[in-house]
């Protein structure tokens, strides 16, 4: 059972408006004293139209990661920084703890100069700091530095970006420097990933031999498609051709064939498994289905955390 | 990122990494036993379709059920399909309808050869269709009495034979016999069919988070480690308490009592785990030598030592959750001179470097006032207490709670505000319910995956089972030579007065 208050506030006083809210959910105990059992600090970035992104995630996240959670919409048209704060509180047996403290912040986009002297203090102290960031790379990549500076670890969704191949070399580069990062469209390859390695417990394949390969995807998965391919590269030494003419809307490759030693291997996504066909010069195996887990973009989150 | 990963130079599977790191066993078949039974409806195949919404089964699966009754394919998943809407977690469902087609019935009597000869056949029918590569897992949900054809029919029709890359695991559901002797013969009638690597002996609470949390606890942190011995620990208390009568299992609670239905397996199993050693590494074997090594170091009663070491005792008609409940002697299917213990209490020592002189308090009981188990590890009270009013204070306690409201509690002295110095003891909680929220997978998802890659770590070895055997029966043997009745309990109490004495001057039961 869950109960939540709410609380609007200017930024000054986002510390005031929590113990208000403590008072408010477990009017037994005084301010100060309260219990929570609050795992890591989050801090999420997206556009104000697109902010059920964040508040989506927050709420699968504190089912299992309770945390204090920063939300930072910029909005074009705000003027200036508001905020509004939130606690959820979940009964457990006899007693109930704050699992969730949401601040809400709201800012026009110069407003990002401010937002590490404002988020910093309100850290809560010896936890970990993960950062969302739910758009496409910003235009101000300071933005990004600025507030991953905070954190221990970095997830982005590279299905958001509007020129992927260049914005994935980028995040190649900072990961290599030794940032913190997880895509959740690598996340999304779990079930691609794994199919192919089942594939290739059938393939008696040798270091060095000539392996290609073709990659089908559609618009919305392009930078899934290349997250792939690059790991096919990396791991085979495979030429890899991507093809776009696959399903739109998609979120994943729809097919994907790889040639290597008179062997072909073939994978071809349904709308709950991907079946995998792997044929030999000796044998042709019969095929077998990994699921497709139906995961939303929330659950990639928690799991990307889990990861961080 | 793992995408940067180099590709590696040598080996077979150049992906392979990506299984290794999944927990995902090798396609194999699951044969039921006693398909039909409440077992497999209730656990089994809800904790199977857990395990497919996370996508832990392997891409190659079936359930072939095996059992006496009648049953077709259809009428066999209809009963599943029912069960997992019953008792699976959210989303079970829909994996069993994208499931269902794999699981078949097969009917015969559990002693007729020939219905294990149709099951080979079946078998490798299957190997074919779904790719389960001759790999199998024989799952014993039936009564201990039919255990003995199983197994010598498996071994007969070859079906317990492994190799050439090819898996046969049997697991068995406790009791592991009734006392030693029979656990002797039923180990070595494993033994016949199986080697002792291919036997999974399930006591689903190893399976349970809370259970394996010891572990994480004690060799995880370093700050615990240099307490857990006799220098700062003064005693253990471990309990197993259940607020339900003996209800529908009067039969089979008759034979066996509270000391064999839990002590013996259930209490036996935890305790390892809060007295062993670190083990060298987190494999099967090593942690089972080191659980087995607490078992050896505990002595067997003699018969005279047992009345001053334990406590037996009925729970008598009492008040219980607002309603008059019958006492054991009145329930339904109980002799009204039944001697069969409801509560047990028992004072062990383990009797080795670590532990010498700190006695463990194992309870168990029925009709108790709540249902839970914790461990509750009690500190020795500082050597010299500066504090006024410091000698009423109570000493720390570290509890762990297994069931219900899984979590862990310390309890310390603090001083409480105010101008004079007065200490007062506060309770620093965590709870995993809190602290990660979300659906818990069930015991036996975890066990049944774990009998599927063939890790036994969290499986009862032989040796652990027959050590665990000898204790008990130690006292059992005692109790009949005394020719004493159990004391008496009134039901929605914490047990016998008597119970207390056990403990000895200045201890007490929690009442958790």
């Amino acid at each position: 059972m869950m109960r939540t208050a709410f609380r609007s506030t200017s930024p000054r006083h986002i510390r005031d408006a929590l113990q208000s809210l403590w008072k408010m959910c477990l009017p037994d105990m005084r301010g100060g004293d309260v219990a929570r059992s609050l795992t890591i600090n989050f801090i999420g970035v997206a556009r104000e139209e697109d902010d059920y992104l964040v508040h989506d995630a927050v709420g699968r996240l504190q089912r299992r990661t309770p945390c204090r959670a920063f939300l930072l919409l910029v909005d074009d048209d705000a003027s200036e920084i508001t905020a509004e704060v939130t606690a959820t509180t979940r009964v457990h047996g006899p007693k109930r703890d704050i699992v969730l403290e949401e601040i809400v912040i709201r800012m026009p986009e110069s407003g990002f100069e401010q937002i590490p002297g404002l988020v910093r203090p309100l850290l809560m102290n010896d936890l970990p700091n993960h950062l969302f960031w739910s758009s496409d790379w910003p235009r101000v990549e300071q933005h990004f530095d600025d507030l991953s500076q905070l954190c221990d670890h970095a997830v982005v969704d590279s299905r958001c970006f509007e020129a992927p191949a260049r914005t994935l070399e980028r995040l190649e580069s900072r990961r290599q420097a030794g940032q913190s990062l997880t895509d959740l469209s690598w996340l999304r390859l779990r079930p691609w990933r794994r199919a192919l390695a089942e594939a290739f417990e059938r393939v008696p394949w040798q270091p060095g031999a000539a392996t290609r390969g073709k990659v089908r995807h559609g618009a919305a998965s392009a930078a899934t498609a290349m997250l792939l391919a690059n790991w096919l590269r990396a791991r085979l030494g495979a030429e890899i051709e991507l093809d776009p003419a696959g399903d739109a809307a998609g979120t994943g490759p729809d097919r994907v064939v790889l040639q290597t030693s008179g062997c072909e291997v073939e994978l071809v996504a349904g709308s709950r498994q991907i079946t995998s066909h792997v044929t030999t010069p000796w044998h042709c195996y019969v095929p077998f289905k990994v699921p497709i887990l139906r995961a939303s973009d929330s659950d990639l989150l928690a799991a990307a955390i889990d990861l961080g | 990122m793992s995408n940067s990963t180099p590709a590696p130079t040598s080996g077979l599977n150049p992906l392979g990494d990506e299984l290794r790191g999944a927990r995902t066993a090798k396609p194999c078949a699951l044969v039921i036993f006693g398909a039909t039974g409440d077992l497999t409806k209730r656990k089994l195949v809800p904790s199977l379709m857990g395990l497919a919404k996370d996508g832990l089964l392997p891409p190659g699966f079936a359930v072939v059920g095996f059992a006496r009754r009648a049953w077709t394919d259809a009428s066999f998943r209809a009963e599943l399909a029912d069960g997992v809407r019953q008792f699976g977690r959210s989303e079970a469902q829909a994996s069993f309808e994208a499931l269902a087609e794999s699981f078949t019935f097969h009917q015969a009597d559990f002693a007729d050869a020939a219905g294990y000869r149709e099951l080979k056949t079946k078998l490798e029918q299957i190997d074919r269709q779904r790719g389960t590569a001759g790999n199998r897992v024989f799952y014993l949900a039936t009564p201990p009495s039919a255990y003995s054809s199983i197994l010598r029919n498996l071994a007969a029709a070859g079906l317990s034979k492994q190799g050439d890359g090819r898996f046969a695991h049997v697991i068995v559901e406790k009791p592991f016999g009734r006392d030693l002797q029979t656990a002797v013969a039923l180990n070595d009638q494993l033994r016949e069919g199986f080697y002792e690597r291919q036997v999974f002996r399930i006591d689903h609470y190893l399976g349970k988070e809370t259970v394996q949390n010891i572990l994480a606890l004690r060799f995880s942190n370093h700050i615990f480690e240099p307490l857990w011995n006799e220098k700062f620990v003064d005693h253990v208390q471990l309990t197993v308490a259940e607020s339900i009568g003996v209800g529908s299992r009067a039969g089979y609670f008759e034979e066996s009592g509270i000391v064999r239905d839990m002590i013996q397996n259930h209490l036996m199993q935890v305790l390892t785990l809060v007295a062993m050693e670190p083990p060298v590494a987190l494999t099967a074997d090593a942690v089972r030598d080191e659980k087995v090594k607490v078992l050896r170091a505990i002595r067997s009663f003699k018969p005279e030592e047992v009345e001053r070491a334990t406590v037996r005792a009925q729970y008598t008609r009492g008040s219980f959750g607002g309603e008059m409940v019958n006492g054991y002697r009145e329930e339904e299917g109980v002799s009204a001179s039944s001697v069969t213990e409801t509560y047990a209490a028992v004072r062990l020592h383990v009797e080795n470097w670590r532990w010498a002189g700190t006695p463990f308090f194992l309870r168990s009981g029925k009709r108790l006032p709540r249902r839970v188990t914790e461990v509750a590890i009690h500190f020795k009270q500082p050597p010299h207490m500066l504090f006024e009013g410091g000698r009423s204070l109570q000493p720390n306690v570290l509890m762990l709670r297994i069931q219900p409201e899984e979590g862990i509690a310390l309890r310390f002295g603090a001083k409480v505000p105010g101008h004079d110095v007065r200490i007062r003891d506060v309770r620093m909680d965590f709870r995993f319910g809190t602290a990660f929220g979300g659906e818990t997978a069930d015991a036996y998802e975890r066990l049944l995956l774990d009998s599927m890659l063939g890790d036994s770590t969290l499986f009862a070895r032989r040796d652990e089972v027959e050590e665990a055997w000898r204790i008990v029966d130690s006292i059992v043997a005692g109790w009949r030579q005394s020719q004493a009745k159990p004391t008496e309990y009134v039901a929605g109490t914490w047990g016998p007065e008597v119970a207390n004495d056990l403990l000895g001057a200045g201890r007490t039961w929690r009442r958790p």
